[in-house]
């Protein structure tokens, strides 16, 4: 037990995003040894064979692209492993996956992705399957209802180079998804790992959209978004897409022509 | 020495075992004490730390200083855990169970009777595998087997094998 227990700790420490920016081989190279890490990590926790195979198929694509110096290519196919990868571990884990926040006024919000959790406030015991989400607040009843769904990331594109400034300005970068049917308000999360948990940078906003506006430093990040309801319940967070912020805005590189 | 402080004395070398090496080795340690161990710190953990990122803070049950946390480092009944903006960890349970606790949270583990976490500001996920036996593993003494709660002011989530639809 305690062999497995060190096994599990060494595994969960996660993929390692940094924030300093590495040059492109050196984030391909890292996207690649962490979709690796993440196809390992699902084998051990016992993922079919075809979801393991659609993930290194990915990998084997991403090296592929690295030896042939595409390096965006390869690190765009590195992602995808590493996200289905990330897929087939969860489905492998089966089990029960919640979430608990205490928001303003001491209120509670249950949120279930997986299994069923059993919800207890004042007198009131409910089993909430996945899918379904619970607001407790002193004084009132339980408020059940779906958790809000999760939106598909639209803009921009996945690896798209951009600058971020605290305040707005012209041509600024926008971050755009699908609506929720439900949702009153979006979370965005800026972070510098794929696994979203080292959180860079948090924005809000009421619609399918919202400027990127903060302090970033250059370098890698991901970006992710999750819908919440009118209780303040948040739905599954989207898959993350990469975002490369220079410090520069990128520049268009022309070369000077030759006159024959 | 008498019998008491060797006894004292075995308790006392257990808990510097469960600080320094492994910390689930301590389970063992204390089961073969021959007295019931008196200061907390030689309970047996009922977590660790599988990985801290930002500023992460624990304070222990006996003591009233902040430490920042650390990978591997054993938590047990009664610690508290403090993540600042941009702060965020991993607890591992030995059943196979990650509490991940996400920035600007405070968190208690709760005793071994109440087996899991109290929830007192932020946000936590729990992720409970297929056949997870408990935050203690389901050890004597670790706790109730196949059981993980989280505790808030306004409510209690928890998670068992016997759950059923009402």
């Amino acid at each position: 037990m305690t062999l497995a227990f060190l096994l599990a700790a060494l595994l969960l420490a996660g993929p390692d995003g940094g924030s300093a920016a590495p040059p492109a081989a050196q984030a391909a190279d890292s996207a690649l040894a962490t979709a690796d890490r993440a196809i390992a990590e699902a084998r051990a926790a016992g993922a079919s064979a075809s979801d393991l195979g659609a993930a290194a198929a990915l990998l084997e694509r991403a090296r592929a692209s690295l030896r042939e110096g595409r390096l965006d290519e390869s690190r765009r196919l590195s992602d995808q492993a590493w996200e289905a990868a990330r897929k087939a571990r969860e489905s492998a884990a089966g089990g029960t996956r919640f979430s608990v926040d205490v928001g303003e006024g001491e209120s509670t919000r249950i949120a279930v992705s997986r299994g069923t959790v059993q919800v207890e406030a004042g007198s009131e015991k409910v089993a909430l399957p996945a899918g379904q989400g619970a607001r407790s607040r002193p004084g009132s009843r339980l408020e059940l209802g779906p958790v809000p769904g999760t939106p598909a990331l639209l803009d921009p594109p996945d690896g798209t180079v951009i600058t971020v400034r605290p305040s707005a300005r012209p041509a600024e970068p926008v971050l755009a998804w699908s609506a929720v049917g439900g949702a009153v308000t979006y979370e965005i999360r800026v972070t510098r790992d794929q696994a979203g948990r080292e959180v860079a940078l948090r924005l809000s906003s009421a619609s399918a959209r919202a400027p990127l506006r903060g302090e970033l430093p250059a370098g890698d990040y991901f970006w992710r978004v999750a819908a919440v309801d009118g209780r303040g319940i948040a739905g599954a967070a989207s898959s993350p897409r990469r975002l490369r912020v220079a410090d520069q805005p990128p520049r268009l590189e022309v070369e000077k022509p030759v006159w024959r | 020495m008498t019998a008491v402080a060797h006894s004292r004395y075995a308790a006392r070398t257990c808990h510097r075992l469960a600080s320094t090496l492994v910390p689930f080795l301590a389970a063992a340690c204390t089961c073969g004490a021959p007295e019931k161990p008196a200061p907390e710190r030689v309970e047996a953990p009922v977590a660790v730390f599988a990985r801290a990122a930002g500023d992460v803070r624990v304070k222990h049950a006996d003591s009233e200083e902040w430490l920042a946390a650390r990978e591997g480092m054993a938590l047990r009944a009664e610690d508290r855990i403090r993540t600042v903006q941009g702060a965020s960890a991993t607890i591992a349970f030995p059943s196979g169970s990650t509490l991940e606790v996400a920035e600007s949270s405070l968190v208690t583990v709760a005793g071994v009777a109440s087996s899991g976490v109290r929830l007192e500001k932020g946000a936590v996920d729990v992720d409970w595998p297929r056949g997870a036996a408990g935050p203690g593993g389901g050890q004597a003494g670790s706790g109730p087997p196949g059981e993980f709660v989280v505790e808030t002011r306004a409510a209690r989530a928890r998670v068992s094998r016997e759950v059923v639809f009402q």
